[in-house]
């Protein structure tokens, strides 16, 4: 019985000193990677990547901010309905609202910097990563890192143009109790530009980019001329401008209405744009329906594809933007919707009118809803126009899945126009502005200066997204803005051109707001 | 490299699963192998059968003596089973029915113990004498018995900690199938409550009340020696209950660690005694009813309440047919009027049967239960049957070993398409306090209609049941087999292993026709959900005591090396759209591939633990507890991997002190002191780790994936559980031979390490993390006194338990402050520094404004505002150089919120009476919860859209403070909420249980052991203010709260 009770109490100490502790606790997920996991190999870091894109791209998915790069310039006014979206007439208007805790505000200040994150968890991440010596190897590792040097330029210039004053983030690992310093265009630019020329080495050339959509040499250099104008290096913008130019992939259309179809979003013009598609239904863009007026509320009128899908009415082009078009310009016909028609086999037309006419103010026609009548068929860009089923949107639906242009070779031209300019060269850089204009119908310019390389970007470039930037560089948003945009010229005040820093932002680093700024 | 790493340690983890069932499983056979060889003979020949086990276990052991007696009581009587249990062991039995018993007791047995429900216990020295007669003596509360504390057991004499015990007895007097369920109101601290009236839902419950902000204030729930890894309780039949122990202090708590926070409850299953075989039948049958009802407008009185809010909002479309739609029209006509609850509502019932078995010898005890429970609900297609099975056994085959396993079997299936009425959002039982008393249910032509008016949104219930299916099944399998051994004197070990599988099935589907709004509406698609959830379970507990006395001191040290192991899977398919609605959810095979969706969630955690306790007592005098525990747990990254969770705690019998001795009615004077830590562990796996998200791109309409950063998991490695540390001080008393005794607890308890989403700075690629940053504090007292009023035939026992507790939060941020340097709050989530966690901020309703003063109203709120309008209350405005203090400024505007109670009580508890007379027993158990502010969710916005609960609204009229004029446009502005907020206090005859059990005498001439009847009510009246719901603790739109009425006999031979 005594050995009975020593063998169990063996077996039992036996069970004991075996015991398994560690791997009961020691546990990993099953079903996530941890991030140092996920980006331990070179298909982790290619599929990364992806994340750093979708963070430029996301702002395109939202009603607030997908447009706010036309926001606050001198060619642009509110449409009848802005004030539905409190967040984004306050960023419009530049009002009490627009302040630090503006969701807009705060939207583009976060997201691009977890983009910026991102491409930096794969510039620090790519050392980690064994990678083959095959040149095929070396290729995809380059492209990757070109990317990802890209977009961390784009983010903090994107930063920098708004703001002024940003944190430069140029590593992975960020420690949320050291301090922060906020520092401004002089520290930011180098690190941007030679990013930019990191990528231009690194990326793949664009005739081997299979896509707009892909980060390529050309988009590279692209931003690249656009960068070192801001740093008044202009023999060099004009320089890399036309390295742009002279890249055999890109042309610029001679259709212009080419350049903006929807059935066309793969064109020679384009160097770069966010890709939106219903195979990624989840991820439409909401940009344009922004643009439209609310002309499906005239007694008559039907909404359709045709005539601009469903109508939000947020944004429209103002008064001196059409001032500065001539009548025989074909980029007036081309870049915009300025007709509707009577279409709606249900309602009552007015007396004298056919299906097919032309809706005009002296008609005398109603609408059905309180607005100026005139208001309801103002004309408007058709730069972001998703006019048919095409790509899957439904007509009542207010996002689509258009891709949403960022760069494209026009732009180019009038980069290395101004290059030129500046470099005291006005012939070739009336050279680069009458090339877009032969093609426009429009006789050749015969003399350049700041205004009339500025008209002619409005011209060519209005509503695209670059005039903000552009004014703030040469230091003239606010007075052109007083000069020729009256409804914001109102509220805007100097201090308006730099935007607040989110108050989120401040709570947890306790750096100083923007001045003229209380919240 | 790192690859490689990753499959080592997966093959590591895959040994420790397997080796744990592997121990159980062969516990399991060695145990079945002990019973087969001896036990379960053939019936018909128990006798000779144990008494040749007997002698042959004699023969084993020479040593053995036999000792006999009877058991009487004060008056000579003698007293049918009573316990007799050899004192530090598991050898007992039971008086028979002349008192008498017999017992083979080892030569190493000292002490006798007898128990007896209502007597004073005693023990007997055995010496060398061999019969052993006893008279035992009546008391009330029993202070030696004998309380389950965390690994291991202590006479409540010895205990140092707060410890509240229930004894079976008054479980089973509520009639509910959920153990939880049965504590409302019988502990002071513990507030249990039902939140939804659906048969087989779980109840929510506190301990102490609420300290943690987001991880959940549960309470850790541990059965014979497991804590509990989720499942609901509803699936532990309550008659297999033996006792219930709550840890309520940080003593007793903080040898759970890092899950003790919440306090601990102790539930220990049956277990035969040594004795003839007893066979209990129970049965029982049961009414559930709505137990409160609130009161709905009729037809003409909503179409009077559509033409006030007509009229409040200055329509001049005041006929019929511009108010009413054609349905209601013409049953306003026809003078039908309808009252959904009375359509759509039946009486429910519940069906229990259960079969017992239990007994055993000296060497061998057993206890089974069969049980089936049915509960029908009050709303259609809501059931829920739950069919149980236990064994519970032991077998000493040695002095020195004892092996025993506990096994249950559970299934449990339930109809929940009643929830369904929300459409995917889970319960809506707005419908029936909503719809339209003037609505149909069908047509003229008789056919049933998707909706009960015109209008989409007043959809038919039943229509809506009928285009439905929900059901859950859930099974769950434990075998819990444990094994006892005497090293040495007064030095045992112990090991528990368990195993469980519980599986979980669920199935959800809706008809093409659900969401139509007419009968002449296309179908839409079908859908329809298919869940499995598989969770298994495991636990090792190596413990080790030491317990001896030397002279006057005495020591009680335990050492337990555990393991416990969590390993879940959850398999969902969706899909929508499929050919046929005959199928159901089976049908998921014919949906289009692109409608359909799949997803897998395992979840898995571990812990390993090491628990230290030493126990000192001297002289019966004094006692000390010293406790530590060290948990590991997976939840955590490495740095925090490990924690340590001690305690200390002192207690003094001053009862025992010889300057007491005079004072002749006091029997107990205990003080007792602790403060210990413990954690919060409850917060989801893996949160340490930096996880990613799918990212996803198009290039030329072709979709690319990966993987990258989640901004909202940047990981935290240095996350850990919460920590609470807690102070208690208390008291416990009893006089006149504990005819009155009593327990008062004080506790203060702070809580740190928060754990809370904490933003970051968006320069770092995060946007929030899961971090340790807020704290909570606490204090309470509770009360309880048990007393026997009336002594003799007609006995009068009474217990009163009371609490009270307070919590308030001192901080939820990293820096208390922000940039401003005002003070952090979250009124998102309704946190505010220095309130209560479940504070209610908003504006304060104070009436209507009258005729006559639209023009205050106009200033207040501007030119909309005007005579029946809400009215209120201007308490601040913001701090401008005229208003340097912020006070009223004539204007309301968000800075006149303010604080206006919460749903925590001021104090909770209850008062239960038993009265007993020859076998008859009376008892009433009745609940109070005062001091509570909710706001009622059931009132309805005056529009006139839907139907409502009556109120006494403001016409011209009727100028009344209460509610505002109706407006269908909208008769509250943002007020709407402040106008609901009430007093929620109640006062509930909880629990009615009479029963009559056949005295002694007469059971001599039957063949039964006992025989008893019972009439029992649960939940059967509210003394409340807060009369429109259906019971005060609900929350819209939940299941209607219920009452039962249950009629149960009880037969044993």
């Amino acid at each position: 019985m005594r050995s009975i009770k020593f063998f169990i109490i063996a077996v039992l100490g036996l069970w004991l000193v075996t015991g398994c502790g560690d791997a009961i606790i020691d546990l990993e997920p099953k079903d996530q990677f941890t991030t140092d996991v996920a980006l331990s190999t070179l298909e982790g870091l290619e599929g990364a990547i992806y994340g750093v894109y979708e963070r430029g791209r996301n702002l395109c998915e939202s009603d607030d901010i997908g447009n706010y790069k036309c926001l606050q310039t001198d060619i642009i006014r509110a449409g009848t309905h802005l004030a539905d979206q409190q967040v984004l007439n306050a960023a419009f208007f530049c009002d009490a609202l627009f302040n630090g805790t503006n969701s807009i505000v705060s939207g583009i200040w976060d997201g691009y910097y977890i983009g910026i994150n991102r491409a930096n968890l794969i510039i620090d991440g790519v050392e980690n990563v064994e990678i083959g010596t095959s040149d095929k190897d070396v290729a995809r590792k380059n492209n990757v890192l070109g990317q990802a040097y890209f977009f961390r330029a784009y983010y903090h210039y994107s930063l920098l143009s708004r703001f002024d004053r940003i944190a430069l983030v140029t590593a992975a690992s960020v420690n949320p109790n050291d301090p922060v310093e906020l520092v401004t265009k002089d520290d930011v630019m180098p690190v941007v530009i030679e990013d930019l020329e990191t990528a231009v080495d690194f990326l793949p050339e664009t005739a081997e980019v299979n896509s707009v959509g892909r980060v390529s040499k050309g988009v590279a250099r692209h931003l690249l001329a656009k960068m070192y104008l801001e740093v008044e290096e202009w023999a060099k913008a004009a320089e890399t401008a036309d390295a742009v130019i002279n890249d055999p992939a890109y042309k610029l259309l001679d259709d212009l209405t080419a350049i903006f179809a929807i059935d066309n979003q793969e064109n020679s013009e384009l160097i770069f744009s966010w890709q939106f598609s219903q195979n990624d239904a989840s991820h439409p863009q909401r940009v344009s329906h922004h643009w439209y007026p609310l002309y499906d509320r005239v007694v008559g009128v039907d909404r359709s594809f045709e005539q601009g899908a469903r109508p939000w009415s947020r944004f429209q082009p103002n008064e001196y933007y059409w001032s500065l078009f001539n009548n025989n310009d074909k980029r007036l016909e081309a870049y915009h919707h300025r007709w509707w028609f009577y279409d709606s086999e249900t309602d009552e037309l007015p007396s004298g009118k056919q299906i097919g006419d032309t809706v005009k103010v002296e008609d005398g026609f109603t609408v059905s809803l309180e607005m100026e009548i005139g208001r309801a068929i103002q004309p408007t860009t058709a730069k972001y126009d998703e006019n048919s089923d095409l790509l899957g949107k439904d007509v009542n639906e207010s996002s689509g899945f258009r891709n949403i242009i960022v760069y494209r070779l026009a732009e180019t031209y009038v980069v290395a126009a101004e290059g030129y300019m500046r470099s005291n060269n006005n012939g070739k850089a009336l050279e680069r502005l009458n090339a877009l204009r032969k093609r426009a119908g429009v006789a050749d310019l015969t003399s350049i200066d700041q205004n009339i390389l500025l008209e002619e970007h409005a011209r060519e470039l209005g509503h695209e997204g670059h005039r903000f930037d552009m004014l703030k560089r040469l230091g003239i948003l606010h007075s052109q803005i007083q000069a020729n945009s009256p409804d914001v010229a109102e509220y805007m005040e100097p201090y308006h051109v730099s935007w607040p820093i989110p108050r989120t932002f401040i709570d947890l680093t306790r750096v100083e707001q923007n001045e003229g700024y209380n919240e | 490299m790192k690859n490689e790493l990753k499959i080592r340690k997966k093959n590591a983890s895959m040994k420790a699963t397997f080796s744990l069932p592997f121990i159980s499983f062969a516990l399991s056979l060695f145990f079945i192998f002990c019973i087969s060889s001896s036990a379960f003979a053939d019936n018909n020949d128990t006798k000779r059968q144990e008494s040749e086990l007997t002698d042959n276990l004699n023969e084993a052991l020479p040593q053995q003596k036999t000792i006999t007696g009877k058991v009487v009581d004060e008056d000579g009587i003698s007293l049918p089973g009573v316990s007799v249990i050899v004192k530090g062991s598991t050898i007992g039995t039971i008086t028979d029915t002349d008192g008498m018993y017999s017992l083979n007791v080892p030569a190493s047995a000292r002490k006798l113990e007898f128990s007896f429900i209502g007597m004073l216990p005693k023990e007997v020295e055995i010496g060398t004498n061999t019969q052993i007669n006893v008279t035992m003596e009546q008391g009330i509360i029993n202070l030696e018995e004998v309380v389950a504390i965390g690994y291991g057991s202590m006479e409540r004499n010895n205990v140092t900690g707060a410890i509240s015990s229930i004894k079976a007895e008054e479980i089973i007097k509520a009639p509910v199938p959920n153990v939880v369920e049965a504590l409302r109101g019988q502990v002071a601290g513990v507030k249990v409550s039902r939140t939804s009236g659906q048969p087989g839902s779980g109840v929510e419950f506190l301990i102490r009340g609420k300290n943690s902000l987001t991880s959940g204030n549960d309470p850790l729930i541990v059965i014979d020696g497991v804590p509990n890894t989720g499942g609901n309780l509803a699936e532990i039949n309550t008659a297999d209950i033996a006792t219930i122990n709550i840890l309520k202090d940080a003593a007793a708590a903080s040898i759970y660690g890092a899950s003790g926070a919440n306090g601990v409850v102790l539930i220990t299953t049956k277990n035969g005694l040594s004795g003839k075989p007893t066979f209990s039948v129970e049965a029982s049958y049961g009414t559930v009813d709505l137990s409160m009802k609130p009161e709905m407008y009729d037809g003409p009185g909503y179409f009077q309440l559509v033409y006030d809010a007509a009229v409040g909002r200055g329509s001049s479309k005041l006929d019929t047919a511009q108010l009413l739609d054609p349905i209601e029209a013409k049953n306003l006509r026809e003078g039908n009027s309808i009252d959904w609850h009375d359509m759509l509502l039946e009486q429910g019932n519940t069906k229990n049967v259960s079969l017992s078995l239990s007994g055993g010898t000296d060497k061998f005890h057993y206890y089974m239960n069969g049980d089936v429970y049915m509960e029908k609900g009050i709303a259609p297609k809501s059931t829920y049957d739950r069919f149980s099975f236990r064994v519970n056994t032991d077998y000493s085959p040695y002095d020195f070993l004892t092996v025993g396993a506990r096994v249950q079997l559970s299934k449990s299936l339930a109809d929940e398409t009643s929830l369904t009425l929300g459409h995917w959002g889970g319960a809506d039982f707005g419908a029936y306090v909503s719809n339209s008393p003037l609505g149909s249910l069908y047509n003229d032509e008789g056919q049933m209609m998707p909706t009960v008016t015109g209008d989409q949104f007043q959809y038919n219930n039943l229509w809506r049941y009928n285009e439905s299916d929900v059901h859950r099944n859930r099974s769950r399998v434990y075998v819990n087999p444990w094994l006892e051994l005497k090293i040495l004197d007064g030095l045992t070990y112990k090991m528990n292993t368990f195993a469980e599988e519980r599986v979980q099935e669920y199935s959800l589907f809706y008809s093409s026709l659900y969401t139509i709004s007419a009968l002449d509406n296309p179908p839409s698609n079908n859908q329809m959900t298919y869940e499995t959830g598989k969770t298994m379970t495991y636990l090792w507990d190596n413990i080790l005591n030491y317990r001896k006395e030397f002279g006057a001191h005495s020591v009680d040290a335990t050492f337990v090396y555990g393991i416990q192991s969590l390993d879940a899977y959850t398999l969902r398919a969706e899909g929508e759209g499929s050919s046929t609605d005959l199928l159901l959810f089976y049908d998921l095979n014919g949906v289009p591939s692109e409608k359909s969706q799949v997803s897998l969630t395992p979840n898995q955690w571990g812990k390993e633990y090491y628990v230290g306790r030493v126990g000192y007592g001297y002289d019966e005098r004094y006692n000390v507890t010293l406790t530590i525990r060290r948990d590991g747990s997976s939840k955590f990254g490495p740095d925090n991997r490990y924690g340590y969770f001690p305690s200390a705690a002192a207690a003094w019998n001053m009862h025992n002190e010889g300057f007491m001795s005079g004072i002749g009615v006091l029997d107990v004077l205990k003080l007792r002191v602790s403060y210990g830590v413990m954690g919060n562990d409850n917060i989801r796996n893996f949160a340490y780790l930096a996880t990613t998200n799918n990212a996803s791109y198009v290039f030329n309409d072709n979709v690319y994936t990966g993987k990258t950063t989640d901004p909202n998991n940047p990981g935290n490695p240095y996350l850990k559980w919460e920590t609470s540390k807690q102070l208690n001080t208390g008291l416990d008393f009893g006089f006149f031979k504990n005819r009155l005794n009593g327990t008062i607890d004080y506790f203060n308890t702070q809580t740190s390490d928060l754990l809370l989403t904490e933003k970051l700075a968006s320069h770092t690629g995060a946007v929030e993390v899961i971090s340790n940053v807020g704290q909570t504090k606490s204090w309470g007292i509770e009360a309880s006194v048990n007393g026997r009023i009336l002594d003799g035939d007609f006995k009068w026992d009474m217990a009163i338990n009371w609490a009270k507790d307070v919590n308030e939060i001192v901080s939820i941020s990293r820096f208390g402050t922000d940039a401003e340097g005002n003070v952090i709050n979250d009124p998102a989530n309704g946190w505010f520094v220095g309130q209560d966690i479940d504070v209610i901020y908003d504006y304060k309703y104070i009436g209507v404004y009258q005729l006559g003063e639209e023009e205050l109203a106009e200033q207040m709120h501007g030119s909309r505002w005007g005579a029946g309008k809400p009215k209120i209350a201007d308490l601040s405005g913001p701090v401008t150089d005229e208003n340097p203090e912020g006070g009223p400024d004539g204007e309301i505007s968000s800075d006149d919120r303010t604080f206006l109670g919460s749903p925590t009580p001021e104090w909770y508890g209850g008062i239960r009476n038993t009265f007993s007379w020859k076998g008859f027993e009376l008892t009433i158990l009745i609940e109070a919860v005062q001091g509570v502010t909710k706001m009622n969710g059931y009132y309805g916005n005056l529009t006139g859209r839907n139907n409502q609960i009556v109120v006494d609204y403001w016409t011209p009229e009727n100028p009344t403070n209460v509610w505002p004029q109706p407006n269908s446009s909208d008769a509250f502005g943002s007020f709407f909420d402040a106008a609901r907020i009430r007093d929620a206090s109640f006062v509930s005859l909880r629990n009615i249980s009479f029963g009559y059990s056949l005295p002694a005498n007469i059971l001599k001439r039957t063949p039964f052991k006992g025989l008893s009847f019972y009439i029992r009510g649960n939940n059967l009246m509210y003394f409340t203010d807060y009369t429109d719901s259906y019971s005060p603790e609900i929350d819209p739109w939940e299941y209607p709260i219920t009452k039962t009425w249950n009629i149960s006999t009880r037969i044993t031979f």
